[in-house]
């Protein structure tokens, strides 16, 4: 009797020894198989669990780097960067470290933060991460400058990256990569607008506008004209004078408007083709 | 032998199902447990998948299933979203620890979707013997009242409210006030306003208690005005000029009356929405020092 029931006392016992050790072996496997099954909301918060039990300081780290990918396939960038923020980056092994980095300017590029990108990239950098050869760094650094602008910096990049894969470009196709996109000057067009009515929008490729804007502003100038001639000075003032007056700059301020749309149509452009070329050639993992 | 030896088995079996149940019961503590801390830390979005997938569980027992509801409605209350707080808060069962507190979440609930009389029905359901959460009830019951405008009731749920408790103190004090501002309030006349208006273009916003656009209304009627008197003067009355800006005038000056009109109705609307405002606030303020 005594034998029987030590038989079964053993085998509760081991059977939740064992069952609680697979436990802590296995302490990812349930939010990460919610997470291949596209279930990343929970896939989130069992991570978070993870988080919030857990003692071991990497394996909070993996914890919140792995609810930020959740965020990241659910289109959350900004709060998938926060949930990066919450890493405890004193004590954290490189792995971990560079993954988390590479991940937080990626989640912020994708936010469109471009400045806050930039400056993870380059802090990536004074802490001996190779940004320049990385390919994976390297092609965020060159979509990020360009969103900012930073053409001669992006050129150099773009240089590097394909030096470092290879990549054959003919120097025709090279030339027309590297050209900066001709930017309309945003200020000249709002300027010469108020020499010439019109004449910005003309100069940011719209005829149709121009001449709009032209003949309006001219027709008040002219009522203008005549009021006063004709001794309707508070009407020539008031109704001409002011109306006119709202024409000239209102249409000055449409032609920078204006100029801004057609640069920021130049710079998608631009940026296409060199993200076509980063896809084209793509060995990023 | 044999039936002694099946009655230990009997019993292991017994003992394993008591043991089962009793880790599930402290497996739902910790979820609970781990849901405070996702709610302290503000991961509120979080919290609601996790109570939401913890309900769909089969083996919850009623009791839990209220905890849950419970602090669903909760999130909900927080985060503002008032008509889902209020669903969650009904479906708290009668019987549950959670029952008192959601019946007077559920009533501020209703308070601040402007549902008045959804919000009186659940709190005269409300049925207590314990002398804080009677006065409570009165309180809430007394800003109902001034909330619909109704100073008689208010005056017969006060005479409940004591002054003493400090958890309601202040409160029940601004409510008084409150009821004080709400009896000596002069309605402004939209008449008078317009009349002003008639006089001088812009007059009557200013009684109405918004000069800057008093100020900004004369000057298109002035203008129109100066314009209109130069054509008449100088193109005579049958002129285009005239015609035009004649009643281009008319319709500014009109315009400027019926504003005026429209203005005081609205600084009214506006007033009494910030006594209601600064009402539902006070209601407010002591169920959380109580419940929370």
């Amino acid at each position: 009797m005594r034998l029987i029931v030590r038989f079964y006392l053993i085998w509760i016992f081991l059977c939740n020894v064992f069952f609680v050790k697979a436990q802590r072996i296995d302490v990812f496997s349930y939010p990460d198989s919610l997470f291949n099954s596209g279930n990343f909301k929970l896939a989130a918060v069992e991570y978070e669990r993870i988080y919030f039990i857990s003692d071991d300081i990497d394996t909070k780290n993996d914890a919140l780097l792995k609810k930020s990918f959740c965020y990241k396939q659910d289109n959350q960038y900004e709060v998938a960067a926060k949930t990066l923020k919450r890493i405890d980056f004193n004590n954290i092994n490189d792995s971990t470290y560079y993954k988390s980095c590479y991940e937080y300017a990626l989640n912020t590029f994708l936010n469109e933060d471009y400045k806050e990108t930039i400056l993870q990239l380059n802090e990536m950098h004074t802490k001996q991460i190779d940004t320049f050869n990385n390919n994976n760094l390297l092609v965020l650094r060159i979509l990020t400058l360009n969103e900012l602008r930073k053409w001669d910096e992006a050129n150099t990049s773009l240089i590097n990256y394909i030096k470092t894969n290879n990549i054959k470009v003919d120097s025709f196709a090279f030339k027309k990569l590297s050209k900066k996109p001709g930017l309309k000057n945003e200020k000249l067009a709002k300027n010469i607008s108020y020499f010439f009515p019109g004449s910005g929008q003309i100069y940011s490729g719209h005829w149709g506008r121009g001449l709009s804007s032209l003949i309006l502003s001219g027709a008040f100038a002219t009522y203008t004209y005549v009021s006063f001639i004709n001794g309707f000075y508070y009407a020539g003032v008031f109704s001409g004078f002011s109306t006119f007056r709202m024409f000239w700059t209102g249409g000055a301020n449409y032609a920078e408007y204006l100029a801004k749309q057609k640069n920021k149509d130049r710079i998608t452009k631009h940026n296409k083709k060199i993200k076509d070329l980063i896809y084209k050639t793509n060995t990023i993992q | 032998m044999t039936l002694k030896r099946l009655c230990v088995f009997c019993f292991l079996i017994v003992i394993s199902y008591v043991l089962k149940s009793q880790t599930f019961v402290s497996n739902f503590h910790k979820d609970i447990g781990f849901t405070d801390y996702l709610i302290k830390n503000s991961l509120t979005d979080d919290a609601l998948v996790f109570l939401k997938t913890m309900k769909e569980q089969n083996s919850i027992t009623l009791s839990q299933n209220d905890t849950i509801h419970y602090y669903i409605a909760n999130i909900y209350y927080k985060t503002g979203q008032f008509d889902s707080a209020s669903y969650y808060y009904e479906k708290v069962s009668f019987n549950s620890a959670y029952s008192l507190k959601s019946s007077f979440f559920l009533g501020n609930s209703f308070l601040k979707m402007d549902s008045l009389s959804l919000a009186e029905k659940s709190l005269l359901k409300i049925n207590t013997t314990d002398t804080l959460m009677n006065e409570l009830l009165h309180f809430q019951l007394s800003g109902l009242a001034l909330l619909q405008r109704n100073l008689t009731t208010y005056n017969t749920y006060s005479k409940n409210l004591t002054y003493k408790n400090y958890h309601l103190l202040n409160e029940e004090k601004i409510l008084l006030d409150y009821s004080n501002k709400i009896k000596n309030l002069k309605k402004k006349s939209p008449f008078v306003a317009g009349t002003l208006s008639a006089l001088i273009p812009g007059l009557g916003k200013v009684y109405a208690g918004k000069p800057r656009q008093g100020i900004t209304s004369i000057i298109p009627v002035a203008i129109l005005g100066l314009q209109t008197f130069e054509a008449y003067n100088k193109a005579g009355v049958k002129s285009a000029r005239f015609i035009i800006f004649g009643s281009l005038f008319s319709v500014f000056y009109i315009g400027n009356i019926w504003g005026s009109v429209l203005s005081v109705n609205i600084v009214n609307q506006e007033i009494n929405n910030e006594i209601n405002r600064q009402i539902l606030f006070n209601l407010d303020i002591p169920l959380q020092r109580i419940f929370r």
